[in-house]
């Protein structure tokens, strides 16, 4: 479904990714895990057709995205950071239709909005002004407008910062629940990166990269070198979580 | 924003501009009742008193209208392109070149035309320098992903028209004497010297054609207002409506300024009438800010030319004299 070809991405002087190459297949949910400043956000910006990339290629759905126009790739992907802008008062359900632009004037966007923000437990907020949310809130009405523009492929950049973790839960777990959509998303919380993904890619920020299933790369020395620190695991009922056993 | 309400209010709006024209065709130093107004309205070929009073004030209401109308669409335009509600038409410096340029003309010496056709290319020159120094926010592609090509223009804008003020005072301090006085009140904003019936209806034409270029791009601007990054990832070819909006602001800026000298404030003061009224959705708030405009500088200057009869007081005095309680009594509300 994502492509990735002999990647390069630059920031100035800095080289963020060099030649990454991952094959990211249909219904699949792919983490980006890394360090502060490695570039996670870049290839999500990247992989959405915002960032012009220094070298390789990137295909959503056998299309080229270098080559796509605006509309095409809006029907291909959607994106979720948390650089939300509200200058000026709206209600909740008037931003989650904003996702309805390329569909034109339509019947039954109401009712897709509505479901969307159900989805993300949101639904009691339509009539609200968005200014008055709280981050938490404000974070699920932005995903709720992802999934409002219907698209296969999901592109998330740490949807659940801002959320509790009843919260945090609940948003993996509906988004978890999606087989149609495939999903990338930058996490921070490794112990949700593991439970909600089914691939992971490590990014080093200085080059190097690892990508493949979770269990093959989302293991304590992996993790241990990635962040420079020391992550052990050990287990909580049937599940193994990983800790920071580093003093501070 | 109940929407019902909001459409409502819309309509009201324009049936406000609309019945401003025959209250300024029969209000006046001379008064008309208004059968006489219509007759001479439907009948402009006779020689009586009320067909010429006519001929002079339908085209001064024409030109109140449009050049409102102009004003707070560029001013709405504004305030969403750079998600700043502190925006108004003379932020990017567009009215600043016509300014400058009306003001050479004016102290050379030039006649109501060549002072039009002046502040004209002045906008125009304006309008190419932004493009050429805002380049990089309005053309390239990189800005999405650090979002800051609305600032970077209003820095560019703000630049220019402190360039533009000062090169302004030099013009007035550099004037001869004897044409201080025309200057200064084409500077307050005046639409005594609009009584030309072909401006009247070119203006006219000037806001329909920048109207239609918003129609088309509200729904577009709607998504624009929630961040470049997001609408791109809607779907919104963001920089193409940016440089569109940008053309369609500062050519009804300067075809407003050429007409009727320094009267932004409407342009500052109407789209946030409208805003209180109709909510945010730009498809309602566009048209919206243009009647309320509109009606406002109608109105404005209809009291400008009979408060003080048989003197005209400057019509940007009135606007502001106006605006500031009716805006301050909506702040208060909402």
């Amino acid at each position: 479904m994502v492509e990735v070809q002999d990647l390069g991405l630059r920031v100035g002087e800095r080289t963020l990714v060099e030649g990454l190459s991952i094959q990211v297949g249909p219904g699949e949910r792919w983490v980006v895990v890394g360090p502060n400043g490695a570039g996670k956000s870049s290839l999500l910006g990247a992989l959405a057709g915002a960032r012009r990339a220094q070298a390789g290629s990137i295909r959503i759905a056998g299309h080229p995205i270098a080559r796509c126009d605006v509309e095409q790739l809006a029907e291909l992907r959607a994106l979720v950071n948390d650089r939300w802008i509200d200058p000026f008062s709206a209600t909740v359900l008037d931003t989650v239709l904003t996702a309805r632009y390329r569909f034109g004037a339509q019947d039954g966007a109401r009712d897709t909005a509505i479901a969307a923000l159900s989805e993300m437990d949101c639904a009691h907020l339509a009539q609200r002004d968005v200014r008055g949310l709280s981050r938490g809130e404000r974070q699920r009405v932005a995903i709720a407008t992802a999934l409002a523009q219907d698209t296969p492929v999901l592109l998330l950049d740490e949807p659940t910062s801002h959320q509790d973790p009843g919260h945090q839960a609940g948003v993996l777990a509906k988004l978890a629940a999606r087989p149609q959509q495939t999903v990338v998303a930058v996490l921070h919380d490794i112990n949700a990166a593991a439970r909600f993904a089914t691939h992971a890619l490590l990014l080093s920020g200085v080059g190097w990269w690892r990508a493949g299933r979770r269990a093959d790369v989302l293991t304590a020395p992996q993790l241990s070198t990635l962040f420079d620190t020391r992550i052990e695991t050990t287990t909580a009922g049937r599940t193994e979580v990983f800790w920071v056993a580093q003093d501070f | 924003m109940n929407q019902r309400r909001a459409r409502a209010l819309l309509w009201l709006f324009a049936a406000a501009c609309v019945a401003v024209v025959p209250l300024s065709l029969m209000i006046g130093s001379v008064r008309l009742d208004p059968v006489a107004a219509l007759s001479a309205l439907l009948a402009p070929g006779d020689r009586s008193l009320a067909s010429a009073i006519v001929s002079l004030r339908l085209p001064r209401a024409v030109i109140a209208i449009s050049v409102g109308g102009l004003l707070a669409l560029s001013g709405a335009l504004l305030q969403a392109l750079l998600r700043n509600p502190l925006a108004d038409p003379y932020v990017l410096g567009i009215s600043g070149g016509a300014a400058c340029a009306a003001m050479v003309a004016i102290a050379a010496g030039a006649g109501p035309w060549m002072t039009h056709g002046a502040a004209v290319l002045g906008a125009l020159g304006a309008l190419a320098a932004l493009f050429l120094l805002a380049r990089r926010a309005l053309f390239g592609t990189e800005h999405l992903s650090g979002e800051s090509a609305p600032s970077s223009i209003l820095l560019v804008g703000v630049m220019m028209a402190s360039f533009a003020a000062a090169a302004l005072s030099l013009a007035l301090s550099l004037a001869p004497a004897g044409r201080l006085r025309p200057m200064v009140f084409w500077l307050l904003g005046d639409l005594s010297g609009a009584l030309d019936p072909i401006t009247a209806w070119l203006s006219l034409g000037v806001l329909a054609l920048c109207s239609g270029v918003c129609a088309r791009d509200a729904r577009a601007l709607n998504l624009m207002l929630r961040g470049d990054l997001q609408a791109f990832t809607q779907g919104v070819r963001v920089d193409h409506v940016r440089r569109r909006l940008v053309i369609v602001a500062s050519i009804a800026t300067g075809w407003a300024v050429a007409l009727a000298g320094a009267i932004g404030f409407v342009g500052f003061v109407a789209p946030h009438l409208a805003r209180f009224a109709v909510g945010n959705d730009q498809r309602l708030a566009l048209p919206a800010s243009l009647f309320v405009g509109a009606a406002l500088l109608a109105v404005a200057d209809l009291a400008a030319r009979t408060v003080a009869a048989p003197a005209q007081l400057p019509v940007g005095v009135l606007t502001v004299m106006i605006g500031v309680p009716v805006f301050l009594w909506q702040l208060r509300r909402h």
